[in-house]
């Protein structure tokens, strides 16, 4: 088993976090919040140790400087959900570039695993498992293979 | 045959005469052509093996398994470049486009009268080409695997009288399934994983999969072995450290990890180039949004290229991107990205893809590990503001209603006429997206061993059996897709070595 690397509170960040990322008014994904914070860590879990440090002092960042930023001054963490939506907008073309550079980072991993999502495809017309399925049959058949396509030998065979 | 970790971890000393580090491009063609010429060959590769009938078409899945740092890698600079590359058996071939091109002439001569590389004269080449294209099957990509961008990219061409190639790519009975980025699900794409990696077994090759190379141990002037950890893919906790003796040593984990692996082995002090020249081949992607359907997942990743501006060291080709990715490279979010990413069936990624004149570095830091750096000189951002604006010229020519733009604060146009204002910006590095996927030339190959690292034979200048075939060894950008330059370089390089096995496989 691998280790965990999100507490239980940076967990909660960021499902606080996910829900004025993605789109409100597309598809729904049962869950997303959770499955989110699963796949973040197994993502952080593949990065090197410095990106991983630097992506968890960033979300620590991120929280403080709601303290300035935001209205009322507090934490994001601790922040309305209108002020939430708010400060990230804010923070999306602020010139302190690690905060901003952090969010960007943040965003474009919820929206990896939000367009992911069979549902979310589906909606979008792009149905690639099915797809992908087609496409195989349709080789083998035109080889006339049984199988597919490796002969490496693996040590267990 | 292929073992994985659990095989592995019972068993593990072994000796061999060649040790091959990495299974990509450059490693499984040199662990083909040794084991066909009879030598006892083990591959070592740092990812784990996943084979055709694993691939899936979810980023989720498939990141994490086939990409080294789940496709999250960084180059750190004036504009932090994102790149990728394949960690896993077969290395980036099975996440690649599959684009073939052989090394252009011209890159060929310069190398000759810059870099004394007399012998990689482009006629001496052309029987290493054709014996790598052979067994890739590389072919034009057939009419009936067009997709609609790539045909709509062509007649933009045609529109604007640019000169454009039809695309040479490794493949088998290709489908236009265009999940190659993720691992080809149809087992077309002839990437090393199928073609020279099971070949290599045949010949009786044996590949480690999950086992890592820490460290080359030298003696008496020549490598005697390599200090190996076999790393489970599920925690990655080391489960075994081993020694594996070997009668010489080919490196070919890549760009950035051959250097890495020489810093770790206490090789820079041999050779100060080591890590120095790093080339990228930035590449700049836009996104044209279409009012009639493009479905740019049907058909082949890739159709044509624009070669018109190529000596000015700019091409241009589409190409595919899974709506996860897409969505992750677009500044929107919330209800804005979704607006746009409804339009995801009429929208098209294209590339240009730029030889870069200024080069980044690998450094090797105290604890072990390196860092890679890469600064974006004046003159090549320039370059890459012009390469954005023709891209979008090249949208609009093939009748594209809006276009975004890799640029922050000028990120969508919907008018022809802005295209002229994008060279005039006045931006920093940091404002454009770079990425890349072409990681070139931290070994550099020469004639002369104070401004390079291996001599015309791949041999590492001062060791006596220690090479390096990989994408590290190019003295500068090739200016076209590398793959191809690799796997011929590593077959000669392979084929000398069986030419002088003896005085290589010497035993002291
Ligand atoms: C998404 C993508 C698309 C691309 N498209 C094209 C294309 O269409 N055409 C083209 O010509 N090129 C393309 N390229 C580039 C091309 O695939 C690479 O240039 C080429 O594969 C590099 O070959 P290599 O042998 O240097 O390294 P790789 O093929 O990356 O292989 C290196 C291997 O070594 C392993 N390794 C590294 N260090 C160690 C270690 N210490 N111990 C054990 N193993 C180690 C790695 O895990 C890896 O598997 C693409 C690349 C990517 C990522």
């Amino acid at each position: 088993m691998r280790r965990k690397i999100l507490s239980t509170l940076q967990e909660k960040f960021l499902a606080q976090l996910t829900p004025h990322i993605i789109p409100a008014d597309g598809p729904l994904v049962p869950h997303f919040e959770a499955k989110i914070v699963q796949r973040l860590d197994r993502f952080l879990f593949e990065l090197p140790s410095l990106l991983r440090t630097l992506f968890l002092w960033g979300m620590r960042i991120f929280d403080l400087t709601a303290i300035f930023f935001a209205k009322p001054h507090r934490r994001f963490s601790r922040l309305p959900e209108a002020s939430r939506f708010l400060y990230i907008r804010r923070m999306s073309h602020t010139w302190l570039r690690p905060v901003r550079d952090w969010l960007f980072t943040c965003r474009g991993l919820i929206l990896l695993f939000y367009y992911s999502q069979p549902e979310v495809m589906a909606a979008l017309h792009f149905d690639p498992r099915n797809w992908a399925r087609e496409k195989v049959q349709a080789r083998r058949q035109a080889l006339n293979l049984t199988e597919t396509v490796e002969t490496i030998k693996t040590y267990s065979e | 045959m292929i073992r994985t970790i659990d095989p592995i971890s019972r068993n593990l000393d072994t000796s061999c005469e060649v040790c091959v580090i990495g299974s990509g491009a450059g490693g499984a063609v040199v662990a083909k052509e040794l084991a066909e010429a009879g030598l006892n060959v083990l591959v070592l590769e740092e990812g784990g093996y996943y084979p055709t009938s694993s691939f899936s078409h979810d980023p989720q899945r498939m990141l994490p398994r086939l990409y080294r740092h789940a496709g999250g890698a960084i180059i750190v600079g004036n504009a932090p470049i994102m790149y990728a590359e394949g960690r896993c058996v077969g290395g980036s071939t099975v996440i690649n486009a599959g684009i073939c091109y052989r090394t252009p002439e011209a890159i060929l001569d310069h190398w000759r009268d810059e870099h004394g590389l007399v012998e990689l004269a482009f006629e001496k080449l052309v029987p290493y080409f054709e014996q790598v294209e052979n067994n890739l099957h590389v072919m034009p990509v057939p009419d009936a695997i067009m997709g609609e961008d790539s045909l709509k990219f062509k007649q933009a061409a045609e529109n604007l009288r640019y000169r454009y190639v039809r695309v040479q790519r490794n493949i088998h009975a290709c489908q236009g399934t265009n999940l190659c980025v993720l691992g080809c699900p149809t087992g077309a794409k002839q990437s090393t994983l199928i073609s020279y990696l099971p070949a290599a077994a045949n010949y009786g090759a044996q590949v480690l999969a999950n086992c890592r190379a820490n460290r080359i141990v030298v003696k008496n002037g020549r490598a005697v072995g390599v200090e190996v950890s076999v790393v489970d893919p599920a925690s990655q906790q080391i489960r075994r450290r081993a020694l594996i003796k070997a009668g010489a040593v080919f490196v070919c984990g890549g760009a950035l990890h051959t250097p890495a692996l020489l810093f770790r082995s206490g090789l820079a002090k041999w050779r100060s180039w080591i890590g120095r020249n790093l080339y990228l081949h930035p590449n700049l992607k836009c996104v044209g949004i279409f009012d009639d359907q493009v479905n740019s997942w049907q058909g082949s990743i890739q159709g044509f290229q624009i070669d018109e501006f190529a000596e000015e060291g700019i091409v241009f080709g589409s190409t595919f991107l899974p709506p996860g990715i897409l969505a992750l490279s677009l500044p929107y979010f919330g209800n804005d990205s979704f607006k746009l990413m409804e339009y995801y069936h009429h929208m098209s990624v294209w590339g240009a893809l730029v030889e870069d004149t200024h080069a980044g570095r690998v450094w090797s830091l105290p604890n072990k590990t390196s860092l890679t750096t890469y600064w974006v000189d004046a003159r090549d951002q320039q370059r890459f503001l012009r390469a954005i604006m023709l891209l979008a010229k090249i949208f609009f020519a093939a009748g594209a209603r809006k276009v975004l733009l890799p640029i922050k604060n000028f990120s969508e146009i919907d008018r022809e006429a802005e295209v002229a204002q994008i060279p005039k910006l006045r931006i920093r590095a940091s404002d454009l997206s770079v990425f890349t996927v072409h990681l070139m030339g931290t070994c550099r190959m020469g004639a002369d061993p104070r401004t390079s690292v291996i001599d015309m034979d791949h041999r590492f200048h001062g060791l006596e059996n220690l090479f390096i075939a990989d994408a590290s060894v190019f003295p500068t950008p090739v200016r076209v897709n590398p793959m191809l330059t690799i796997m011929a370089l590593a077959t000669r390089a392979a084929q000398k070595f069986v030419e002088n096995r003896k005085r290589y496989l010497r035993v002291t």
